[in-house]
């Protein structure tokens, strides 16, 4: 009986004690917010893990509806340039300043669209996700309009950059460089700076890059030995400054390429041209 | 040089920037060492780099094949000098600074290449590699395991085959070929879920096959070469490369 109650009153001092640590954290604002700060990358994993765990339980009673109607599909694309372009971006369509400067970021719907099942993208259109800048739109747009969100994305995948690109031109031009994009480089490139600002770019959600949060999708190629290879694009030679020519407009270089033309500043793509000369692979 | 004799083929493998090292081109290889080396480097994998970058130039008067662009030149007339590292490859797959001298005592046989540059007689084909008869088994086994249609099953391993016949891995690193491990291009782990090809063309195995068959169609400055695959061995390939998962 003695030991249980020790057993109990251990436990007991442990709760108390987290309790207190965390109120301490909160009270102290010890834990940093910041968006322009990155997540932990065993953090992120288990927070995405979570979301696609509480996703797929709750989508088991969703009758998903024929998707392959090209009227739909004509109809989400509107909507998806209307209402997702700004946060998620496009096939080769850079997302708005808003998007890019998101945390957890919104991830790339070419490669969603290949992977999850209609009735999860559907659920995530409606019903958003807490805690992350992704509303639900279940209160702004009818059911219809949901599906029809949902077959575009799902479409996504075999929509070529050139073809999302060439569509709406009056809309894709319309995004506004920020006043960011005109700085001037105010010191010399820093790749620990670049580190920095890799995850205010989006990189990671068509990238594989070691280090950094998030950063496992397979839109674009993996750029964990980056350093070590001969072309950037297939077209470039790998040298800093052909990495920075690339960075600041990779349509210039390779017209309709996935990768758009995030409108960088030039000190920030020299920063992240240098972080990357610095992934180099295990065989070198 | 006894501790090199002493080492497996794999341990060779990634010895062997530390051998170009001890070995620098500037110095002569004698004889017995160089026959040495060369039992530890399979002929086929060097010949696999070589005719991968290098083809021969039209004979003169002849029809011209230069439609098929490769990645480097043989230049006439640089073959006379056996020391001579003017056509160094410098593309990065571990062959940098290599002379004819250094090509012949690695048993690259560069008396057919000397002569397709001189357009006497067509460049022979690389043969395939002992790694990939090695690994044709396992290549089958994971076309079966991903539980696609007969035809297709066979057509990723035979892809398996083409893939090491044109040097592919030259440039990439693919998954199933063990060495060599290219750092040229993208590596191709996982191809079957990247979104794109090239960044320009949506992943499919038609899209793949009509890459591969002409890339330059595709995007005209990429430095991917055309090696001259036919429709069905692209087909093959490109199975291969979207069962990678």
């Amino acid at each position: 009986m003695a030991v249980i109650k020790r057993v109990i009153l251990v436990l007991v001092a442990l709760g108390a004690l987290g309790a207190g640590v965390s109120i301490w954290m909160i009270q102290t604002g010890f834990y940093d917010v910041a968006a322009t700060q990155p997540h932990l990358e065993i953090a992120y994993g288990v927070m995405h893990h979570a979301m696609r765990r509480s996703v797929k339980a709750r989508v088991a009673d969703i009758k998903v509806p024929p998707l392959d109607q090209p009227a739909l599909i004509a109809r989400g694309d509107a909507l998806y340039r209307e209402h997702c372009l700004q946060c998620h971006g496009g096939p080769g369509v850079s997302p708005h300043p808003i998007g890019l400067g998101m945390r957890p970021l919104p991830s790339n719907l070419a490669l969603a669209g290949g992977d999850w099942p209609p009735a999860e993208i559907y659920w995530v259109v409606k019903h958003g996700v807490r805690l992350s800048a992704m509303p639900g739109w279940e209160y702004r747009l009818s059911e219809a309009d949901m599906w029809a969100v949902t077959a575009f994305v799902k479409q996504l995948p075999h929509v070529s950059p050139q073809a999302f690109m060439s569509a709406a031109p009056a809309f894709t031009s319309a995004w506004a460089t920020t006043s960011h994009a005109d700085a001037a480089p105010t010191h010399a490139a820093d790749a620990r700076v670049g580190k920095h600002l890799i995850a205010q770019y989006m990189c990671a959600t068509c990238h594989q890059i070691p280090g950094i949060a998030g950063a496992v999708n397979a839109v674009g190629p993996p750029l964990g030995n980056i350093a070590d290879r001969v072309f950037i694009g297939g077209v470039l030679n790998n040298t800093p400054d052909n990495m920075t020519r690339w960075l600041l407009n990779p349509q210039r270089i390779n017209p309709g390429s996935g990768m758009p033309n995030l409108h960088m500043s030039e000190g920030d793509a020299r920063d992240i041209a240098a972080f990357l000369a610095t992934l180099h692979g295990d065989d070198r | 040089m006894s501790r090199f004799t002493a080492l497996d083929r794999d341990a060779a493998y990634r010895a062997e920037p530390a051998i170009q090292t001890i070995f620098p081109r500037s110095q002569q290889i004698s004889r017995t060492r160089a026959t040495k080396l060369r039992s530890l480097f399979p002929r086929r994998i060097a010949e696999s780099y070589f005719w991968t970058c290098h083809e021969s130039l039209p004979a003169p008067g002849g029809a011209s094949n230069s439609h098929r662009s490769r990645v480097a030149r043989v230049t006439p007339g640089s073959s006379t000098d056996d020391n001579n590292t003017s056509h160094k490859c410098s593309i990065g797959v571990g062959l940098e600074d290599w002379s004819i001298r250094d090509c012949r005592d690695f048993g690259v046989d560069t008396t057919e290449a000397t002569a397709a540059v001189q357009g006497r007689v067509p460049p022979r084909r690389a043969s395939q590699s002992f790694s990939t008869r090695l690994l044709a088994p396992f290549a089958l086994a994971l076309a079966l395991s991903t539980g696609s249609p007969a035809a297709a099953q066979a057509n990723a391993a035979r892809g398996l085959q083409v893939i090491s016949d044109h040097g592919c891995a030259a440039c990439h690193s693919i998954p199933g070929v063990r060495w060599p491990v290219g750092r040229v291009g993208p590596p191709l782990a996982g191809f079957g879920r990247h979104v794109y090809i090239a960044g320009v063309l949506t992943n499919s195995p038609e899209a793949l096959a009509r890459w591969l068959r002409d890339p330059q169609a595709v995007k005209l400055r990429t430095a991917m070469p055309n090696v001259g695959l036919s429709e069905a061995q692209a087909s093959d390939a490109a199975a291969y490369l979207s069962s990678l998962k």
